[in-house]
C-alpha cells in the first residue's frame, strides 16, 4: 500500500482510536504510521482538539426540573383511566339491567295487535328494586336509560347478540 | 439494588429520585437533538412517563441508561418524523424556526473567564465555542445524537448503538463523518484567524 493510500485508511480510525474503541494490537499499528507520518499527526491533533471542545462544552443544565410536570401528568392518566373503568362498570351494569329486565318480561304474554305492552305489577316493582340499588351505588341512571334507550328491545338480532355476549360473559 | 428495581418493587419514592437524578441528561440530549427547547421538557417528560408505565415490563438486563436513552431516542425519532410530516405540507415553514437561542449553552466553566486567560483568550475561546455549537447544529439529527450520547453521557460505541437501534460500525460511521466535518470546520476557522493576526 503506498502511503497516500495507507493515510487514508488509517484517517478514517483516527476518531476510534481517540475515543479508545480500537483493540490495542490496532492501537499500535496506528501509532507505529502516525510515527511516520506529519500528515495524520496534524489531522490527530486537529481531532484532539474537536474531542477537547466536544468534552468542554457538554456541561448539563442544572436548572430543568421535570418532576411536577411528571407528576401532573401521571395524575392525569390516572383519573383518565379511572374514568375509563367507571363508565365501563356502568356499561356492564346497564346491559345486566336490561338482561333482567328481558328475562322477568319473557314469561308475560305480549299482545300481538301493537297495543301496549302489559307486564305484571311484582315484576315492575323488581325492576325498580334494580334501578334503586343501582341509584344508591352512585350509577348514573341517565346513562343507563340512554344505553337501554339505544337497544330495541323488540330487535331478534339484537337479543340473540345480547343473549351471546352474556352466554361468553358467564363462561369467563 | 437501583432506583428502578427498589421502583418495580413498589417504592414510588425512588421513581421520583431517578427523574432527578437522570432529567438532566435525558432533557439535554434531546434538546441537542432535536433543537427545540419546548418541546424537548414535554418530550422528556414523556420517557419518564414511559418509564413509570413500563415499571412491570421492564428487565434489568441492560444497563437501565441505556435503556432510559433508548426511549428517549425513539421519542426523538418521532418527533422528527412528525416535524418532516409537517415541514412536507407547510413547505414554506422551516424545521431551523423551532430553534431556540438558547443553543449555547456550555458549561459553567467555559462562560466564564479563568484565572490564567486574558480577557483576549476569553473572547477567542467564547467565539470558538460558538462557533463549533453552530457546526454541530448543521450536523444530520443520527450524528448529533451519536456526538451528544457520547460526549455528555460517555456512552461507548456499543451502548449508542443499542441506544440508537444500529450496529456499533454504523455508530463508528456516524461518529467519524460528525468529527471530520467538525475537525475540517475547526481547520478552516484556526486558518482564518491566523491570516487575520
Amino acid at each position: 500500500m503506498d502511503a497516500q493510500n495507507e493515510c487514508r485508511e488509517f484517517n478514517e480510525f483516527l476518531v476510534p482510536f481517540l475515543d479508545g474503541e480500537l483493540s490495542t494490537s490496532e492501537a499500535e499499528r496506528l501509532e507505529l504510521h502516525l510515527t511516520q507520518c506529519e500528515t495524520c499527526q496534524s489531522a490527530l491533533a486537529l481531532h484532539r482538539q474537536v474531542k477537547e471542545h466536544l468534552a468542554s462544552s457538554a456541561g448539563l443544565p442544572s436548572s430543568i426540573d421535570l418532576t411536577t410536570g411528571v407528576r401532573r401528568r401521571l395524575a392525569r392518566q390516572q383519573v383518565r383511566t379511572r374514568a375509563v373503568i367507571a363508565l365501563a362498570a356502568a356499561t356492564l351494569l346497564a346491559l345486566g339491567v336490561w338482561l333482567i329486565a328481558r328475562v322477568t318480561l319473557d314469561g308475560v304474554d305480549r299482545p300481538t295487535d301493537g297495543g301496549p305492552q302489559v307486564v305484571a305489577d311484582d315484576e315492575v316493582i323488581e325492576n325498580l328494586d334494580v334501578l334503586e340499588f343501582l341509584d344508591d351505588e352512585g350509577v348514573d341512571l341517565e346513562l343507563v336509560q340512554a344505553l337501554l334507550g339505544e337497544l330495541d328491545l323488540s330487535d331478534d338480532d339484537t337479543a340473540d347478540s345480547v343473549d351471546d355476549f352474556w352466554n361468553e360473559m358467564s363462561q369467563l | 439494588m437501583t432506583w428502578m428495581q427498589r421502583f418495580q418493587g413498589g417504592d414510588e419514592a425512588s421513581f421520583a429520585q431517578l427523574v432527578s437524578h437522570y432529567q438532566s441528561g435525558v432533557f439535554h440530549f434531546i434538546r441537542s437533538t432535536l433543537r427545540d427547547e419546548g418541546r424537548a421538557e414535554d418530550l422528556a417528560q414523556e420517557v419518564f412517563l414511559r418509564v413509570y408505565r413500563a415499571r412491570s415490563r421492564y428487565q434489568p438486563t441492560a444497563r437501565f441508561k441505556t435503556w432510559l436513552f433508548t426511549i428517549a431516542n425513539r421519542l426523538v425519532l418521532n418527533e422528527i418524523r412528525a416535524l418532516r410530516r409537517r415541514r412536507r405540507v407547510f413547505a414554506d415553514l422551516s424545521i431551523n424556526e423551532a430553534r431556540t437561542t438558547d443553543e449555547n449553552e456550555s458549561s459553567l466553566a467555559s462562560a466564564v473567564a479563568s484565572d490564567d486567560e486574558t480577557p483576549r483568550e476569553f473572547a477567542e475561546r467564547k467565539e470558538l465555542d460558538q462557533f463549533m455549537t453552530e457546526l454541530i447544529n448543521q450536523l444530520p439529527a443520527s450524528q448529533r445524537a451519536a456526538i451528544e450520547l457520547q460526549r455528555t453521557e460517555r456512552f461507548s460505541y456499543a451502548e449508542i448503538a443499542d441506544i440508537l437501534s444500529v450496529s456499533p460500525m454504523a455508530v463508528k460511521s456516524l461518529l467519524v463523518r460528525a468529527r471530520e466535518k467538525l475537525k475540517v470546520g475547526l481547520e478552516h476557522y484556526l486558518s482564518g484567524r491566523k491570516s487575520q493576526e
